[in-house]
């Protein structure tokens, strides 16, 4: 376990849960679905949205994979965020994605509580971003769901 | 005429004390004559003069002559200097942090803070802001202006909001492009503020 994920768990941003493979693979599946929505959207802001959902969604599915769920609470998306960086953060380009990500939160929650827009270059970086993240996160859950074939 | 204390720190006496103290604290330790740090801090002369004489009386500033010329430079040992340093740079630092975290940013044509810091820093009173709304405009790669700006958040323990706009959608007449024109905007890099 990393001292991120150390102290999110010590600061009470996520409680320890028994592994949910078929969990996990359920918010991957939503991420696909929900990315693949974002492509037929013309708006920037919108595809934005989309866009961080999609990013919540492949957190969540790599918190479940490894027996954690997400408290609600004040900040809890962060969390979220900080969650895939302490995972997948020692690779420089998961990390540089997962930044964008944190951005696209930011930009999510401006655009959608002060109306402030969203431009081309964040949505093209957005796009590129999530979809790297997607593909890490699929490759991280069929790597834990191997380690638990190989354990039964 | 003293000038107003300021809103994004109103502990100070006026708003041009906190000025010279922002440039001399946090531009370097180089002393330099006091018209010259008058003028960076966009402070008259005679205010700039009176009030240097008091911080150099209280010892947070510092000063050496050479010939007939006074330089000043703030005064690392002082007591207060690390704690002061730390407060200025809190509240005036920004404009100078993000201009410097944003200088390799290819494409770039200007940057400006907007929101509360900006309407803080001209003058407007209410809360210290919580975060740091930043406008990037340029031909640029939103990536590399996050990463600019990752940095620069590390330095300020404020959060930073970015928003990238080509020029195309600067021009463009939305709410949101009217909404800025008609509020404070605080240029980056030549420290002009706009209202």
């Amino acid at each position: 376990m990393t001292d991120e994920i150390e102290s999110l768990l010590g600061g009470r941003k996520i409680v320890a849960i028994p592994a949910d493979p078929d969990g996990a693979e359920q918010h991957l599946a939503r991420a696909r679905t929900t990315l693949e929505q974002a492509r037929l959207l013309t708006d920037a802001a919108l595809q934005e949205r989309l866009r961080y959902e999609a990013g919540l969604h492949l957190a969540l599915a790599l918190m479940a994979a490894d027996g954690y769920r997400l408290r609600s609470g004040p900040g809890h998306h962060e969390s979220a965020v900080a969650y895939l960086r302490a995972r997948l953060g020692r690779d420089p380009g998961l990390k540089a994605a997962v930044r964008v990500l944190d951005m696209t939160r930011r930009n999510r929650n401006s655009e959608l509580y002060r109306a402030v827009e969203v431009g081309a270059a964040a949505a093209e970086a957005s796009a590129a971003a999530v979809a790297v993240l997607l593909r890490a996160v699929a490759i991280e859950l069929e790597a834990l769901s191997g380690r638990t074939t190989e354990r039964q | 005429m003293r000038s107003a204390p300021p809103p994004l720190l109103p502990i100070f006496r006026s708003d041009a004390q906190a000025r010279l103290l922002a440039e001399l604290y946090l531009r370097g330790g180089q002393a330099r004559p006091i018209s010259q740090v008058a003028v960076a801090a966009h402070v008259p002369m005679p205010s700039a003069h009176r009030e240097i004489e008091r911080l150099i009386n209280a010892g947070l500033v510092r000063e050496q002559r050479i010939g007939r010329q006074r330089l000043v430079s703030a005064n690392p040992g002082s007591s207060y200097f690390e704690p002061l340093r730390t407060l200025l740079h809190r509240a005036f630092g920004p404009p100078t942090v993000l201009a410097d975290a944003l200088r390799g940013v290819t494409g770039l044509r200007f940057a400006a803070i907007y929101g509360s810091y900006a309407a803080r820093r001209v003058g407007e009173e209410g809360p210290a802001p919580n975060d740091i709304d930043l406008l990037v405009v340029g031909d640029v790669d939103a990536s590399q202006v996050y990463e600019a700006v990752e940095n620069a958040e590390r330095q300020l323990s404020l959060p930073v909001n970015a928003t990238v706009l080509s020029d195309e959608e600067w021009a463009a007449d939305t709410g949101f492009t009217r909404q800025l024109r008609a509020r404070p905007l605080l240029r980056l890099g030549d420290d002009d503020i706009r209202s």
